[in-house]
């Protein structure tokens, strides 16, 4: 078709296309590279100090993480299935207090009116005696640096508070910290007044369709507050739990998150470094005493969070074998794990009655 | 000659009719053991009419036999009554008789005689039974209970199998079951062996009974529940298993970065594709759809719009239009298969001018539109360069895609940088995956499983829901002992133990229930039932067997006098007949006589009479056997049954209806209709008194479920007006102080009591006789007060008042350990029937009052 038109015209034509559609466009790139950044990182509150670095992997591996004071903790929020709460007592908070986001929901104190201010005091879970109080003033200071937007601040003032006292309080509180949720422990009485003062509630003692403080019994040495809520079946289940020393051992209460060991312990393992110890503890190990462990381990032993040196033979045993295989066949109990005998047969065949002759 | 002939055919009609009384005697002998032969149940269930019809048979024929023999053994003259005696000048005439007397007057009075002796055969076998005492009504209920567990192969006698042999013999079996009450009832050895051993046949009759519903209905519930169980079990632990795993899931980290990483690298994949698409996509605009140029459509659309364009009317709002018309079109079309066309044109860019061939004007417009269209499809404007692509929210949006297609969902403003956020919401994907699985475990479970995660075996076995599981399957065979593991034979001891030990048979023949058989006792009517059923059978099959001997020896006697020849042949008959059966049953190897000798030596050897008819009955039987194994199928015999045999009429669902009487005239109505005429005799010859029932009997159980005592109770006006507590005491020593006139008790309330409790401690009556003061006899006393009593016992009262009104009559009171407290049962009337009903089967129907409130 072309080839029939002069040459003249072909070139106007070509010009013309040219003209109306444009040059080509390149717009591949040189390379590739990746938009986003793939790293191992764990969450904040882990160290990555290189002397943790082989441990930090083991620790990984079993939901734990070990921080930049050396202590360990649970890798994640999500680990506890509950909230946990750093319980303030004291105005020297952790170094990872300030990376952790990944660890901790919020801050719980309690505060008390004394000599006319409101101040953080230690004190028990029924709020009996107080000690070592400071001003909220020093507690702001310590802690606005460190604080995360997406904490909850649980705060409980003292049960005999005022209607007055406590309106104070929140008032005081209503700007100190920039946090988006505070939530006041409270007997039901206060229930309105904290509500119209747009904070959430937590009653302080056990009641339906709030959050609510647990008693004393429900707490630990590690869970040093506890707070529940009811489920549709009247359930207590728990919902947050406040600690500050053994967050680890807080956490391991509420769910026992530690990952099974991936390896199993035998006298044959030579190797005692401590990633090697973590990679074989059982799950109820005390992870916080890895040096103790690790010289436990020497002798087939370990720790247990609870305190008790066990051997590892007898965690293996307990782990294979049933209770069934446990019990003697005298125990009470044993019969449960038995199946029935089934030894009466569907097909009776009925006796026939004798008469005798009786002596006369 | 003629005279001979008709002497001839006189006893050849004589023989005629001898043969068929025979065969119709013979007939009822050989139906009245077919019938005895069979349970209770049947007798008075299935077979009732037939029964009844053949009783009737039998009374009419032994009737016959009677009247005839009455009227021949009267002399002749009797019947001359209208004169002509002295006609004697007639040869024929014999023992001064008369024609008229011999043809009218006889034959009418022995119609009449047979006519009168039918109903009162009847009325003089209600007598005699009404007349035997207490306790040969008792050892008659021992008898048909002996009867009735023998032919259920239920009892055997230690030292005597013979017996056994016997029953399970279908060819032997039928006669010996049919007689043998006679045995039990008239030999008191034989009596008394039942009586010291009905502890024990009640006893292991009622073991049977429970064993048996245990192994019918407890067994296939436990068997069933265990099927549940295991099941459950296993559903539990692989629930327990499968949560534990997704739970590890849920919170492992290493898992969880693992995932992140992999997301993270599919979203950098994904999104350099992206931009790697798009580039080359772009690369080749020029070239695209470049054959569509020449597509004759589009150009035709495109020629069409553009000389409208042209056209020298269109203003510029008219080509805008026409531009913007091309650009929709161009942008909207799409291939057959729904492929679009790809390029995305500009109103502004369509060029709809004449410069150039409309080939190369539509390229171009395809170019510059397949590039917009490639902007705008990959969301990249024309200036983004790759770097800046790269941390767009183009990019973004990609990977927050990609994780969404793997289910793992960040928010919109999800930032490249928000690792937190992205292992949140990995971690948000496995959560609840679980508990998912838990639910659905719970969903399968028939009783919607258990909250607990972490149950062992012990622990699920032991839990509430297993245990109301079990009280659910087993339903009334629950007992709080019942474990999943435990042992059957164990779960059924203890089931066995735990279950009422009521015996019927116990109760029925108790020697305090001897009081219980009196008129208006709560067991008259067995009494009566027990009786007749103890002695009419064999007394009417030994009668039978006489009167077809009689008759023999009658017409031999006629036959001597009138023609030798015809004896010889009848006597022949007669002993081809009955002698060589009898004769060969007798010699047999399985003689009865030799057993029932042997039977008497070990069970009759106090009394000389019990003895001789222990062997008798042997002999008897002998004979017997010898007749019935013989002419047992005879074709009379079966004809006369099919006469006699009448169904029990049946209602569609099979259950029995009431017998309508035919209306019109019959042998049953006129013997109906004669016995109520002359029921009056018994009365006046001072036997059998008819007395009213009671409105209620009470039998009292003791701990030990024996009899306690039998009190009759009348009613009026709500109030109880009389108890009558029968002395079932009679007879004894201790019966006849307490019949005597020698108490006074002023504490009478618990002088009752206590009379119910000590009842059989004879120590205890001693004692009270010692005081001999009283004004009236004990029991009168006893009676009196015992109605007072209850008349200020206000539960128990409104108790009696109920049963009345539904029509119920016998309470058993049960009562409870070391308490003044009954259990109550009620049970239907006491008949016969319910003595095979409870050796047999399982359904004596006692039925408890639930909220009984009876207290003595």
């Amino acid at each position: 078709m072309i080839s029939r038109q002069s040459p003249l015209l072909f070139v106007l034509a070509l010009f013309s296309v040219l003209f109306v559609s444009g040059c080509a466009v390149d717009k591949r790139p040189e390379a590739y590279s990746n938009a986003i950044l793939v790293s191992s990182a764990f969450p904040a509150h882990g160290s990555s100090q290189s002397q943790y670095a082989a441990l930090q992997q083991a620790l990984l591996s079993r939901n734990l993480l070990i921080a930049d004071n050396g202590e360990v903790l649970p890798v994640m929020k999500g680990m506890c299935e509950a909230d946990m709460l750093y319980h303030i007592s004291r105005t020297n908070l952790p170094p990872y207090i300030g990376q952790h986001q990944d660890l901790y929901a919020g801050f719980y104190f309690d505060v008390a009116l004394v000599n006319g201010s409101w101040k953080v005091v230690n004190t028990d879970n029924d709020f009996g005696q107080f000690n070592s109080e400071f001003d909220l003033a020093l507690l702001t200071s310590v802690l606005t640096p460190r604080i995360m937007p997406n904490d909850t601040l649980t705060i409980r003032p003292q049960p005999n508070v005022t209607a007055k006292a406590l309106g104070e309080l929140m008032s005081l509180m209503q700007s100190v910290f920039p946090v988006k949720r505070t939530r006041f422990v409270v007997s039901r009485k206060f229930a309105k007044q904290v509500e119209q003062a747009g904070y959430d509630l937590v009653l302080s003692s056990a009641g339906a369709s709030h959050l609510y403080l647990g008693d004393t019994l429900s707490t630990s040495a590690a869970q040093e507050r506890t707070f529940f809520k009811l489920d549709y079946t009247a359930n207590a289940e728990l919902k947050a739990f406040a600690a500050s020393e053994q967050p680890l051992v807080a956490c391991m209460q509420a769910h026992n998150f530690v990952q099974p060991p991936s390896k199993k312990f035998s006298n044959k393992l030579k190797a005692n470094d401590l990633p090697s110890v973590v990679n074989v503890l059982p799950s109820n190990a005390d992870f916080n005493r890895l040096s103790e462990q690790q010289r436990l381990f020497t002798t087939g032993q370990y720790l247990t969070i609870n305190g008790d040196v066990l051997k590892y033979s007898t965690y293996q045993k307990l782990q294979a074998g049933s209770r069934c295989s446990r019990l003697a066949p005298s125990d009470p109990l044993y019969k449960y794990c038995e199946d029935r005998k089934q030894d009466v047969s569907t097909d009776y065949i009925r006796r026939k009655a004798t008469m005798r002759k009786q002596g006369n | 000659m003629l005279a001979k002939g008709a002497g001839q055919l006189k006893i050849l009609v004589l023989l005629g009719l001898f043969v068929v009384y025979v065969c119709l005697e013979l007939s009822l002998n050989l139906l009245l053991i077919d019938m005895y032969a069979k349970p209770l149940e049947a007798v008075f269930g299935e077979y009732q009419l037939t029964a009844e019809r053949l009783e009737l048979f039998g009374r009419t024929l032994s009737g016959f036999g009677l009247a005839l023999g009455i009227i021949s053994f009267m002399p002749g003259h009797l019947f001359n009554v209208l004169g002509g005696a002295k006609d004697t000048t007639d040869a024929q005439v014999e023992q001064g008789i008369n024609k008229l007397g011999k043809w009218v007057f006889r034959p009418i009075a022995f119609v009449l005689l047979w006519a009168l002796i039918i109903p009162s055969l009847r009325i003089v076998i209600d007598g005699v039974v009404d007349s035997t005492s207490n306790e040969k009504k008792l050892s008659a209920v021992r008898a048909i209970v002996y009867k009735e567990a023998y032919l259920a192969e239920s009892v055997t006698i230690e030292g005597f199998p013979e017996f056994d042999e016997i029953v399970s013999d279908p060819q032997r079996k039928d006669l010996v079951v049919a007689l043998i009450p006679s045995l039990a009832y008239f030999s008191g050895g034989f009596n008394h062996l039942i009586e010291s051993n009905l502890q024990n046949m009640a006893d292991v009759f009622l073991q049977n009974r429970q064993e048996e519903t245990f192994s019918k209905e407890a067994l296939p519930r436990i068997r069933k529940f265990d099927g549940i169980y295991k099941a459950e079990w296993a559903s539990y632990k692989k629930a327990r298993q499968d949560y534990t795993e997704a739970s590890r899931r849920e919170n492992n980290f290493a898992l969880l970065e693992q995932e992140r990483t992999e997301l993270l690298n599919k979203a950098n994949e994904r999104i350099n594709q992206h931009w790697q698409v798009y580039s080359n996509e772009l690369l080749k605009a020029e070239d695209f759809r470049k054959d569509y140029a020449e597509n004759e459509n589009i150009v035709k659309v495109y020629r069409d719009i553009r000389n409208k364009y042209q056209s020298s009317k269109c203003d510029r709002e008219c080509r805008d239009f026409y531009r913007a018309e091309f650009a929709k079109y161009l942008n909207n079309l799409t291939f057959k298969d729904g492929e679009r066309f790809g390029v995305y044109l500009q109103a502004d860019e369509v060029n709809l001018t004449k410069i150039l061939k409309s080939k190369y004007q539509l390229m171009g417009m395809f170019t510059r539109g397949r590039r917009a269209y490639l902007h705008r499809a990959y969301g990249i404007s024309e200036e983004m360069e790759y770097e800046q692509y790269n941390q767009s929210p183009v990019a973004t949006n990609l990977a927050i895609a990609v994780f969404k297609e793997n289910a793992v969902h960040v928010a919109k403003e999800w930032t490249m940088n928000d690792m937190r956020a992205l292992r949140q919401a990995i971690t948000n994907k496995y959560q609840g995956r679980a508990l998912a699985l838990w639910v659905k475990y719970q969903n399968g479970s028939s009783f919607g499983g258990v909250p607990e995660k972490d149950l062992d075996r012990v622990d699920f076995g032991r839990l509430h829901e297993i245990n109301v599981l079990s009280k659910i399957v087993l339903g009334p065979y629950y007992m709080e002992s019942f474990t999943p593991s435990i042992a059957e034979s164990r779960y059924k001891k203890m089931w066995l133990a735990s279950q009422d030990n009521i015996s019927f048979i116990q109760m029925v023949t108790s020697t305090a229930a001897t009081a219980a058989f009196s008129p208006g006792g709560s067991m008259f009517q067995l009494g009566k039932d027990a009786v007749k059923l103890a002695v009419i059978p064999p007394v009417s099959i030994a009668a039978s067997l006489l009167a077809i001997f009689l008759l023999f020896i009658k017409l031999g006697m006629y036959l001597w006098a009138r023609s030798k020849v015809y004896l010889v042949v009848a006597m022949g008959l007669g002993v081809f007949a009955f002698g060589i059966p009898v004769g060969k049953s007798v010699m047999g190897e399985n003689s009865y006589h030799g057993m029932m000798v042997a039977f008497a030596e070990e069970f009759s050897d106090v009394d000389t009479f019990d003895k001789t008819f222990t062997v008798g009955f042997g002999y008897v039987l002998d004979l017997e056997n010898g007749i019935f194994k013989t002419y047992r199928d005879l074709a009379v015999v079966d004809a006369v049954a099919s006469v006699v045999h009448k169904k029990l009429p049946r209602d569609e669902n099979g259950l029995p209806v009431a017998h309508i009487e035919t209306t019109g005239f019959s042998l049953r109505s006129y013997d109906d209709l004669a016995y109520s005429v002359l029921d009056f005799t018994p009365e006046m010859l001072g036997i059998g008194e008819v007395t009213a029932p009671f409105n209620t009997n009470i039998t009292l159980l003791k701990q030990d479920m024996n009899v306690g005592a039998y009190l009759g109770i009348r009613l009026a006006d709500k109030k109880v007006a009389e108890v009558s507590m029968p002395n079932f005491m009679q007879g004894t020593d201790i019966g006849l102080i307490a019949e005597q006139r020698l108490f006074y008790q002023p504490d009478w309330q618990s002088l009752a009591l206590e009379y119910v409790s000590n009842v059989d401690d004879p120590s205890y009556w001693l004692q009270l006789a010692q005081g001999d003061i009283a004004k009236e006899t004990l029991m009168q006393r006893l009676e009196r007060n015992m109605a007072t009593y209850l008349n200020d016992t206000p539960a128990t009262l409104a108790l009696l008042n109920h049963l009345n009104e539904k029509g119920q009559s016998n309470l058993i009171l049960l009562e409870l350990e070391r308490s003044k407290k009954y259990r109550c049962f009620v049970l239907g009337t006491v008949t016969a029937q319910m003595i095979s009903e409870s050796i047999e089967s399982n359904t004596i129907a006692y039925e408890e009052l639930p909220d009984c409130k009876a207290r003595l």
